[in-house]
């Protein structure tokens, strides 16, 4: 690929399994959150002569991820609000799409992105990283991370707690 | 929204936040040959759609009817894609599979499926001029670098070539222009509007000069600087033309061009209104101004 515009294949291994980890923040579904990422890059893939130098392809790439979400979210929203609208399932998606359509997709193409995560995370107290860094999906998890390290889900609950605000703080310059 | 909705969502950013690190496990490399194989598939996927038009010519001189593949199932990046191009300095014209009536302006190129799916999905680089085959079930798209301009039925006009504002107009019906992705931050036009990108937005006016002139063969300038009409004389004959008398620039004219003229006849007959003298040197294929 070399002498084309874009470095796909570098773009392509920096950002492909970020990129479904950011969708699965959101939609919960493995298989799902990966067909949405590997369409975007298929698209961005065969566009890519077309794609020009002055786009900055993390935000493309984000943006489109982030609206392939939220039509995904919105589906799922109208097609189960015929049969059963109101119940848990249904809430997390609600908060989903309301949590995603408040990202602002803007601060993927900041350059120094991952330098001030880790800056952030460097913050917390050792337990309290680790804690973060062990807990997977929302609600879900916590029970593992306290078998492990042998410490009740209340610890758990309230260390994750702590992150949250600790981080909020930090980078609160990125998060609305 | 509750308390705890509002940090449910602000917890949520910064887990989406820290989604974008990297992470232990990650085989980048393993993942790239998996996408690696899966275009190869696909591509091989391309060159069997490619040949079954032929297939199905045989089959029908055989004197075998045959129901064609709804086209809807093989849309998408399946489809082997068309290209339609104007050289600098000449113009081209191509009827879409729907019959859709594309005019491309000198130095553009369009690229479009050989069979239409659920939508008429094109992709320009450079100015065209569009007469839309009205079908409300299936939208016509064309794709820029910039925009998607989304067609109901109508006769619009397109400039978008690199280094150049980017520039849409609506003639007659009506379409609706968003962000890739971005659907549902649009807007539409109405006929006579056109949507001028300037200082990095886009900014919607009326337009009183006739946006789709060249398509009958002219360049019309009304009271356009000088710089501006260079600029387009660059594009449309990918010639570079050196300014060495800075003042010109800020000079207005009023005329309308034959496109077979050529650059360097514009400018000779430009050069009556306001004298210049126009050298030309072929081996850098630059005009230079003075």
């Amino acid at each position: 690929m070399a002498g084309e515009t874009v470095d796909f294949e570098a773009f392509y291994k920096r950002w492909y399994l970020r990129a479904i980890r950011f969708a699965l923040e959101y939609i919960r579904d493995e298989s799902e959150a990966e067909n949405i990422v590997q369409e975007v890059f298929v698209n961005m893939f065969d566009r890519r002569k077309s794609l020009s130098k002055d786009i900055n392809l993390t935000y493309y790439l984000f943006s489109s991820v982030k609206n392939r979400c939220i039509n995904y979210l919105n589906n799922k929203l109208r097609q189960r609000s015929v049969s059963m609208s109101g119940d848990e399932a249904d809430l997390a998606d609600r908060l989903s799409l309301l949590a995603l359509e408040d990202f602002d997709v803007t601060v993927t193409a900041r350059e120094d992105l991952e330098t001030r995560l880790n800056e952030a995370l460097s913050v917390l107290p050792p337990r309290c990283r680790q804690i973060f860094s062990m807990s997977k999906i929302e609600g879900k998890k916590q029970t593992d991370i306290a078998g492990e390290l042998g410490v009740s889900i209340n610890t758990v609950e309230s260390q994750m707690k702590i992150a949250y605000i600790k981080l909020r703080e930090e980078l609160k310059d990125l998060v609305k | 929204m509750s308390m705890d909705e509002r940090e449910n969502i602000s917890f949520r950013q910064i887990r989406a936040l820290m989604a974008l690190r990297e992470s232990d496990g990650d085989d980048p490399d393993k993942n790239w040959r998996g996408f690696v194989f899966r275009r190869r598939c696909s591509s091989f996927f391309r060159a069997a759609v490619r040949v079954a038009p032929l297939l199905l010519a045989v089959v029908l001189a055989a004197g075998i009817f045959y129901l064609p593949p709804r086209t809807s199932a093989l849309e998408g990046d399946s489809l082997p894609y068309l290209t339609t191009s104007a050289p600098a300095g000449h113009m081209a014209a191509c009827v879409l599979p729907d019959g859709t009536e594309v005019k491309l302006n000198a130095n553009s190129k369009l690229t479009y499926p050989a069979l239409f799916g659920d939508e008429r999905k094109v992709y320009l680089e450079g100015e065209a001029f569009f007469d839309v085959t009205s079908d409300k079930s299936c939208p016509f798209i064309v794709s820029t670098d910039k925009l998607e301009v989304k067609a109901l039925g109508t006769k619009f006009n397109i400039s978008d070539y690199k280094n150049d504002n980017f520039v849409v107009s609506l003639l007659e019906g009506s379409v609706f222009l968003y962000q890739d992705g971005m659907e549902e931050t649009g807007l539409y036009l109405n006929p006579n509007e056109q949507l001028v990108e300037s200082e990095g937005g886009y900014v919607k006016k009326m337009f009183v000069q006739d946006p789709a002139m060249w398509v009958n063969g002219f360049y019309s300038f009304n009271n356009n600087t000088m710089e501006y009409i260079l600029s387009k004389l660059e594009l449309y004959y990918d010639v570079r033309i050196v300014v060495l008398n800075g003042p010109l620039l800020n000079k207005t004219y009023t005329g309308k061009f034959r496109q077979t003229d050529g650059a360097r006849e514009i400018l000779r007959i430009m050069s009556r209104i306001y004298p210049f003298t126009v050298r030309e040197d072929e081996s850098s294929n630059t005009i230079y101004i003075q």
